[in-house]
C-alpha cells in the first residue's frame, strides 16, 4: 500500500460517522457472514464461535460506538437465514444482548478489560440459553441441544481475540 | 427569561423517531416469531431471499483449498487405520468382482427384455451439481447452503448426495441458493433399514457427528459395521440409498456413522427423488 492510500484510509477510518456507526455495523456484518464459511470447513461444527454476537457485544460495550437497534435487527435476521434458526430469533437475541451490554456497561462503569470479558461471558451464556429455548419452542424438537455449553465456552474464549482485532481495526494506534 | 422554542411537527417526529423505530423493530420481531409456525412459507421466502442476497459474498471465500487442508489433516489422523481398511477393501473387492459378472449378465438380460416388451427409454429429470458455499453449525442446526436454486431446477425435497451416498434433502429453495438439511440435524428423522436382515428403524440426528437409531424392533440384530440404507417409507427419500454404518451398540442404543461429513464436500448432487429411483434401477436392474 502506498503512503498516500494508507493516509486516506486512516482519514476515512477516523471520520466521525464512519468510526461511530458504519465501521461497527460493517465489521459485525462481515463476521456474521464469515460464520457459515467457517462452519463449512471446521473440523467440528461446535468449534466455531458466534462471531457476530462477539462483535455486537464488543461494540455495545464501547460508549463511543453505536449500532442502532434496527441495524442489529437486520443483522440478526441475516444470521437467522444463515444459521437455519427460526426467523426473528437471532434478531431478538442480538437486540437483547446489545441492550443488556449497554445497560450493564453504563451502570457498572466498566473500565478494565477483564470485567468487560466477564460481562460478555454472562451475556453470551444468557444469549445461548435464550437461543436454545427459542429453538426448542419454535421448532419440532422440544429439547436443548447437547453441544450448547461447548459452543458457549468457545465463544467466550474467542471474545478477547475478536475484541482486540476490532479495536485494532477501528483505530490502529491502539 | 429564556423563551421556549415552539414544537414544530417535524421536531416532534424527529425527537420521537428512535422510540418509533425501536417499537417497530420489537413489533417486527414478535410478528416474525409468531409467523414461524403459522406462516412457514412466508418465513421460508424471507430466509431464502436473504440467503440469495448474501450468496454473492459467501461464494467469494474459497472453501475448497481450506477443505483440502482439513481433509489432509484428517487423512494423517486416519493413517493408523490404513492396514485394517486395506484388508477390508481387499475382501470387498473380491466380493464385488464376483458380483460384477452377475450384474453384467442381468443388465444384458434386462436390456433384451426391455427391447422385447418395447419399453420406452425413461426420461430423467435433470440432476444438479451444486457448490457448497456455507454451512450452519453450533448447537442449533446442521445444514449446508448450496449455490443452486429454483432457477437451476432445484426444489424442496430434492435429495442431496455425494459420491458415497445420500446426505440430506433440500428444505428451502431460493432463486439462486438452497439449504440442505443434513441427516445429522437435530430435527432430522429418516426411515431406514439395517444390513442384510432389513430390520426397519428411524435414523435420528442429534447435531452431533454420530446419528442414533430409534424405534427399533425388539429383536434387533444390528452389529458394528452393518450398512444403513433408506427404506423409502414416507416417500421423501428413495429406498436403498446408503447413509452410513453402525458404529456402536450399547444395548438398544445404536449409533451410526455417516459415510462422510457433507460439510467438507466441495459439491453436492441435488436430484429429484424420482430420478434417484430411476438411476438406482439402472445401476441395479
Amino acid at each position: 500500500m502506498t503512503p498516500s492510500l494508507t493516509r486516506t484510509l486512516s482519514q476515512i477510518r477516523r471520520a466521525e460517522p464512519v468510526r461511530r456507526y458504519l465501521f461497527p455495523a460493517l465489521s459485525t456484518l462481515m463476521l456474521v457472514l464469515l460464520e457459515p464459511v467457517l462452519h463449512a470447513v471446521a473440523a467440528s461444527p461446535n468449534a466455531v464461535p458466534a462471531l457476530g454476537l462477539c462483535a455486537l457485544i464488543h461494540w455495545a460495550g464501547d460508549r463511543e460506538t453505536r449500532i442502532p437497534y434496527w441495524c442489529a435487527f437486520i443483522l440478526g435476521l441475516l444470521a437467522d437465514s444463515l444459521n437455519g434458526t427460526p426467523a426473528g430469533l437471532y434478531a431478538a437475541v442480538f437486540i437483547l444482548a446489545q441492550a443488556a451490554t449497554r445497560f450493564l456497561s453504563y451502570k457498572l462503569d466498566i473500565q478494565h478489560f477483564n470485567t468487560r470479558w466477564l460481562l460478555a461471558a454472562a451475556v453470551i451464556l444468557a444469549a445461548a440459553l435464550v437461543m436454545s429455548l427459542g429453538v426448542a419452542a419454535l421448532s419440532s424438537v422440544p429439547r436443548l441441544p447437547p453441544s450448547l455449553w461447548t459452543y458457549s465456552l468457545v465463544t467466550i474464549a474467542v471474545y478477547p481475540l475478536i475484541a482486540w482485532i476490532l479495536s485494532l481495526a477501528a483505530d490502529p494506534r491502539h | 427569561m429564556p423563551t421556549r422554542r415552539p414544537r414544530t411537527p417535524s421536531r416532534a417526529i424527529s425527537s420521537r423517531a428512535p422510540k418509533i423505530i425501536t417499537a417497530t423493530t420489537i413489533i417486527l420481531i414478535a410478528s416474525l416469531l409468531i409467523a414461524n409456525p403459522l406462516q412457514p412459507n412466508l418465513i421460508s421466502r424471507v430466509r431464502t431471499t436473504m440467503l440469495d442476497a448474501s450468496s454473492s459474498i459467501l461464494q467469494i471465500v474459497p472453501v475448497s483449498p481450506i477443505n483440502q487442508f482439513a481433509n489432509f489433516t484428517t487423512s494423517l489422523r486416519d493413517a493408523s487405520r490404513l492396514r485394517a481398511a486395506n484388508a477390508a477393501l481387499r475382501e470387498d473387492n473380491a466380493k464385488l468382482t464376483r458380483w460384477y459378472g452377475e450384474a453384467q449378465r442381468l443388465q444384458n438380460e434386462n436390456n433384451e427384455l426391455h427391447a422385447l416388451l418395447g419399453v420406452p427409454a425413461a426420461s430423467h429429470p435433470e440432476r444438479v451439481v451444486a457448490k457448497i458455499i456455507g454451512a450452519t453449525g453450533g448447537p442449533f442446526s446442521r445444514s449446508v447452503h448450496v449455490l443452486a436454486g429454483r432457477s437451476h431446477g432445484v426444489n424442496i425435497n430434492h435429495i442431496a448426495s455425494n459420491e458415497i451416498g445420500v446426505v440430506g434433502r433440500v428444505i428451502e429453495a431460493g432463486e439462486r441458493t438452497a439449504r440442505v438439511l443434513l441427516f445429522t440435524d437435530i430435527s432430522s428423522r429418516v426411515p431406514v433399514y439395517i444390513g442384510d436382515n432389513k430390520q426397519h428403524a428411524i435414523l435420528a440426528g442429534n447435531n452431533e457427528p454420530q446419528l442414533t437409531l430409534v424405534h427399533l424392533p425388539q429383536d434387533i440384530t444390528a452389529k458394528r459395521g452393518d450398512v444403513v440404507f433408506t427404506s423409502g417409507s414416507g416417500g421423501v427419500f428413495p429406498p436403498h440409498q446408503k447413509i452410513g454404518t453402525v458404529h456402536s451398540r450399547d444395548g438398544n442404543r445404536i449409533t451410526v456413522t455417516p459415510f462422510s461429513d457433507a460439510r467438507h464436500n466441495g459439491f453436492l448432487i441435488l436430484s429429484d427423488p424420482q430420478y434417484a429411483v430411476l438411476r438406482q434401477l439402472e445401476q441395479n436392474p
